[in-house]
This record gives structure tokens, sequence and C-alpha cells, in this order.
């Protein structure tokens, strides 16, 4: 188990004025068997009301509204998360074996998964029932990610949030949004059921985006970004079956303006 | 009927002055037309309507069990009575209603049911429409305008007098309120329906809203009234589409949906009608599954039938459809309103080649049928009758209790060729009479 301390940041910059504005913020850890939260502190401004959401994954929120004319929106959650992932895992869907919006597989993907099974000489059958994997299948899974993790580079601004897997494997670059959907695009071509994770990882910097894939009667946290399994040092803000579920933020409002996001997370491990 | 017939055009014109119309979108351009009205109706026997009215009302009750299973314990899933990949890949499975449960645990609170019946008499059930049924208004200003045109017809004929249905609707709004005014939600002024959004509205007493006069505050929905009064909303009937209602719940970029409305939903603090997410169970695919339901749910056989129809997911039925093609009616699973459906019999020789290629890469996208030779109904044309193919689309209304509106949409192609009568298609329309005794 690790003790973690994290500081999320989020600006909401607009270049003109907007008002009307509903606001979704999904800034605080999930709370699970694997995953706790205390001393948690929320500030959200400006903000008319500011109303507790949950949603049919799992995730909970604030669902803010601001009515009057604003030019700028700040979010910050700070607090401590033990996390431990011998805990009980999260129950299984099997909405997560099936693809969705951000993950349908196309020609490229297929050939991806095709190729990955040739250099592995293993018959891996599309379309297999969700959740029945052996052990070393999973070791194939990395195979897979690492596999992935050479052919694919990081490039922020490549792809934007309307990316999808295929489009984003076809470009060859990406962030790490565009890495787990492609990842989950092939996972759950191979039969391997697989979802989309938001949250935060050790250090300072932006976000961050992982996979988790359902292998042994458990999910498990991978993150083709970095090449690695997810370990004790990540914190989970949000799932779904891909970014359109999982995004962290999201809203609405009225006006012309452009709007820039600036995001800082800031996690250190407490010893 | 000698009278009503010198009246179509009168009628005809009158509905044209109340803007009974229907909007289609042609080439990414929308385009309103009238909806024709004929005017000789579609007559249903007490009897045979009692029979209709157990077999639908039976339909319905097993689909909105369903509904309750597939957002909560999956029981049909798990006991393997429908293969998972029919629910979880349908494009109306809604994982945002998960664990939600509607006020009254109703999901389909207007169902309507499309219906033909059969050359040997015999009814078959084409599809079910959970989501937004639309229609019901035609037949109602329809037989409104008639009994103007000619009193004397319906002193005449014993018909069940259809102007409950505004009645009906109340009572289901009613039913599932969690308090404060009812309102019937309208995208605006450019939809299709627009016309029986503001016709339903007034007739059941309930306030047409527009997307700007309702918003969320303390997890509560409210009207805006011009006076900057705030009311609060009960029971919404709502003829916006799942993916519009609430863009921090489903797509991001609506303007027509109301921020934080499925949080106040889910609160269970106001009833929408109908519950999002019912796609899953209108879906073409779970179609062949529907008498299915009955049996599992209701532990009854079903009373109406489906149209014999094959699953291209299935092994065997694929090779008879790809077998069969030519003598089929194929639909794409994704399509609605008379789209996606392609009959075997007018493909040439390379187009049916190609329409097996597709089935055979995309199985889960098809389903196909056998051509039912339904009934023609005469329609007025010049100075005499010409036959035409009609359906029957059934309204049935869940509230206390499930009832079948003693009316419904029949629709009919104009096109003496064609078996496809959405008016979507160009379609027309005529009364559905149903005898009361």
């Amino acid at each position: 188990m690790k003790k973690l301390n994290f500081r999320y940041e989020m600006q909401l910059a607009f270049d003109q004025m907007v008002w009307d504005h509903h606001f979704l913020i999904r800034c605080r850890p999930m709370e699970n068997g694997r995953q706790h939260g205390e001393c948690l502190q929320v500030t959200i401004e400006p903000a008319d009301t500011i109303n507790e959401v949950q949603d049919g994954f799992g995730n909970s929120g604030y669902a803010v509204s601001v009515r009057d004319q604003h030019d700028r929106l700040y979010v910050k959650a700070e607090g401590t998360v033990y996390v431990d992932l011998s805990g009980e895992t999260e129950p299984f869907h099997p909405m997560y074996g099936f693809p969705s919006a951000y993950t349908m597989p196309d020609k490229g993907i297929r050939r991806f998964l095709q190729d990955t099974m040739k250099e592995l000489g293993a018959v891996w059958e599309s379309g297999r029932k969700a959740g029945s994997l052996a052990i070393d299948e999973y070791k194939e899974l990395e195979y897979m990610m690492d596999r992935l993790y050479r052919r694919f580079v990081y490039v922020p601004g490549a792809t934007t949030v309307k990316t999808t897997a295929a489009e984003a494997l076809a470009l060859g670059q990406g962030v790490c949004q565009d890495y787990a959907h492609i990842f989950i695009s092939l996972c759950r071509l191979a039969g391997v059921p697989a979802r989309y994770a938001a949250g935060m990882m050790l250090g300072e910097g932006a976000s961050h985006a992982w996979v988790e894939v359902w292998v042994n009667g458990m999910w498990v946290g991978m993150d083709p970004t970095n090449n690695r399994l997810t370990d004790e040092t990540y914190i989970k803000l949000t799932h779904g079956r891909d970014f359109g579920d999982g995004a962290i933020d999201r809203g609405r409002f009225l006006g012309f303006a452009g709007q820039t996001q600036s995001i800082l997370v800031k996690v250190k491990e407490l010893l | 009927m000698k009278d009503m017939i010198e009246h179509m055009e009168s009628i005809n014109r009158l509905m044209a002055r109340y803007g009974v119309k229907f909007g289609i979108y042609k080439n990414g351009e929308f385009h309103e037309q009238l909806f024709p009205f004929d005017p000789l109706p579609r007559v249903i026997t007490h009897k045979e309507f009692a029979y209709l009215e157990k077999g639908l009302s039976q339909r319905v009750d097993a689909l909105n069990c369903f509904l309750s299973d597939v957002y909560g314990d999956k029981k049909i899933i798990k006991d393997g009575v429908i293969p998972e990949d029919f629910i979880f890949s349908s494009k109306g499975y809604l994982p945002q209603c998960e664990g939600m449960r509607p006020p009254k645990g109703i999901y389909s609170h207007i169902s309507g049911i499309d219906l033909v019946q059969a050359k040997g008499g015999t009814w078959y059930i084409l599809e079910d429409n959970l989501r937004i049924p639309s229609g019901a208004s035609y037949p109602m200003i329809a037989r409104e305008l008639t009994r103007q045109a000619s009193p004397r017809t319906f002193m005449r004929n014993h018909v069940s007098d259809n102007r409950n249905y505004a009645g009906m609707l109340k009572e289901v709004m009613e039913n599932v309120s969690t308090g404060g005014i009812h309102v019937v939600l309208t995208p605006g002024r450019y939809n299709a329906a627009f016309f029986e959004h503001s016709y339903l509205a007034e007739r059941s007493g309930a306030v047409l809203a527009m997307p700007q006069d309702l918003y969320v505050e303390g997890n509560r929905l409210y009207y805006r009234q011009y006076q900057g009064k705030q009311q609060q909303v009960g029971a919404v009937y709502r003829r916006i589409s799942d993916e519009y209602l609430d863009p921090l719940c489903f797509e991001p970029e609506s303007l027509i949906g109301v921020p934080g409305l499925m949080d106040v939903y889910r609160s269970g603090n106001v009833a929408l009608i109908n519950a999002p997410g019912n796609g899953v169970a209108d879906d073409k695919g779970i179609y062949y599954f529907v008498p299915h339901m009955v049996k599992y749910y209701l532990g009854e056989e079903a009373i109406l039938k489906n149209a014999p129809t094959y699953l291209a997911f299935y092994e065997q039925d694929r090779k008879y459809i790809l077998d069969k093609l030519s003598q089929l009616v194929v639909k794409d699973v994704s399509e609605a309103g008379g789209y996606g459906v392609v009959f075997g019999r007018d493909l040439t020789k390379d187009e049916l080649e190609k329409m097996r290629h597709t089935i055979e890469k995309e199985p889960r996208r098809f389903i196909a049928q056998e051509v039912i030779d339904f009934i023609d109904l005469d329609i007025v044309e010049g100075d005499g009758g010409v036959p035409r193919k009609a359906d029957l689309r059934a309204f049935v209304l869940s509230g206390r209790t499930t009832r079948v509106w003693p009316s419904g949409l029949t629709r009919f192609s104009r096109n003496p060729d064609s078996f496809v009568v959405n008016s979507s298609q160009g379609g027309g329309f005529k009364d559905t009479w149903v005898l009361s005794q």
C-alpha cells in the first residue's frame, strides 16, 4: 500500500466572456477496494451551484453551473489517497468487451493485431467469450503493448480530443488518450475486455490516461504510453468505455469564446 | 362514406392550414411536406381489437420487463436467452443509464408498435418503437375534422371515440410524475414532428417547452416562465433523442439538451417519458427475441407473432439468408424510418452478390425477413379507389395499467409497387376506426 498526496488544478480561460456555463468535473479519486481518499478539499470558482453527481459507470463528480458572465473557471482538488492493489477489484461489466465510439477497429487495427499474433506465433481468436483468458495470454498483452509503444510516437498536438483509435494508429502519433484508445481497441478485438482509465501519476505534469484489462477475473492497469503496468502510484479519477465516458471534465457554455485549458497535477509519495 | 370522400379536399386543406405537416431531411436540407390524408378509414372490428389489445399489451409489458432487466440484473443474458452481443453492441444500449430506476419502474410509457395484416388475416408485428414513436396526432386531428365535415358518418357507424388519447397521455404523465407541472419538450420548430408536439401539449394540458425554457437547480428541474417565476417540473414528455438530452451526460456538444437533466432523473426527481436507453429494446436485432422475452418474463406464449425473421448472426440463419436472399427483405439494424430496408427481389445479380458479401462481413448488422404479402387498403385516387399497401401503428400506453389506444395510425404507400409505408418515405395516412360493438 502507498500513501500519496495529490493536487489537481485545472483552469479554463476564455478569450471573451461566456455565460450560462454548465460544467462537470470529476477531480475526486475514485473510491473502491483499491483506492481510498482522505482529507479531500475541493475549490471551484466561480460557481452558482455545485451538485455532487454520479454516472452509470461508477464515476462521481461535481456538476457546476455559472449563470453570469465570466472568462475563467478554476478548479482545485487536493488530499491524501491510499492505493492498495491487493484490494478487491471492481466488478466486471460486459460492455467493456465491445467496441465503442472511439475504439471501433478498422483495417489498420486489425492488421496490427494480426501482425502481433504472427510474431507471437499465437492463435488469438477474435471475439472470444469475455473474461476467459489464460495467464500466458496476459504476457501476450504485454508484448502487444510493447509493440505499440515502439511503433507509436508521443507527439502532443498531433491529435485532438475527437481522434479515434483507428485515426491515431494511422497517424502514428498522439498522446496518452490515443495510446489508450488504440490499446483498448486491440484488446477488445482480441477478445479481452478493456476500459479507459483517467487520472494522475507520480510526479508533476498533466493528467494521464491508461487502460484496464480484465484478466483472470480482475482489472489490471496497463499504461501503453509508458509501456508499463500501473502500480500504486497511479490515482484513478474516472473510467469508462473510452474518453467519451471517462473524460475528467466536460462542459457547455453560451458565448463565442475560444478556450484554453491548463491542467497541473502534482502527486508525491508520503513515506 | 360518400360525403367523406367529397370532403377529402377540404379536410386536407384544413389540415394544411392547421400545420399538419411532416418534415423530412433530404440531402441535408429540411423540407416540410404535407402528410396526405385519405378519407377511407381502416376499420377494425370490436372483437379483433380486443385480440390486438391483449397481444400488444402483453408485448409491451414484456419489453418493459426487459428494459428493467438490461439496466439492472441482466438475468436474461445470464440465463442465455439473448446473446450479450445483441445488447452491448447495440447503439441503443446506453451504459449511462446503468443502475437508474425510472419512477414506478416504467421505461416505455408510449410505445408505437407497427403491425401488418397478412392476406390470410393474421397480424404480424413489424417493429417496436419505444423511443419517441410519433404519429398519434394525425388520426386525432383527422377524426376531428371528419367529424365536423360529416357528422352523419359517425352517427351511423359505431366508432370508438379516439379523442381520449390526450387523456390517456395525461394519465401516463400523472402516474409517474414526481410532483410539478408536465411539459412536452420539443427541440423546436424544425423538428419533423413539431406539429405533433404542440398539438399533444395543448390537448393533454402540458406546457410546450423548448430546451432553453428548462433548467436544473438544486437537483430539481424547473420551467422558466416569462414572468420570471419558476415552476417545478414533475414529468417531461420529451421529444428529443436520448443522445441530445443532456450535454453533461451524452453528446457533449448538444445545444438542445438541458444540462444536468440526467442527474435529476437519476436522483428520482423527475420522470422522463420515455426513459432514455430504450433503444436497446427496439433494435431490429432484439426484435427477433421479443417472443422469447414474453415467455421468459411473463411465462406466456406470445399472442402476436413476429414476421418470420432470421438473424445473420446465427450461422444456420445466415446460410438460409444467403441462400434465399432474392426472396427476403433485409434490414440494417442500425437504421430507422424505412431506411436501410432492401427487398432482395429488387436487386440485380451484382447487387445481390454485394449484399451477400456485406452480410458475411458484418452479420451482426443484418436481419432478414420473409416478405409478408400484407393486405391492400383502398385509397381514393381520381374518381375511384385503388389498392395500396398499408400498415398500422398501434399506440400502447403504460400508466397504472397498460392500454391500447382504440385507434392508430394507418400509413399507406402512395407508390403502387412499394411495401414501405413510412411517412419519411413520402406515404400518406388514414384514420383507424375501432368499432365499439
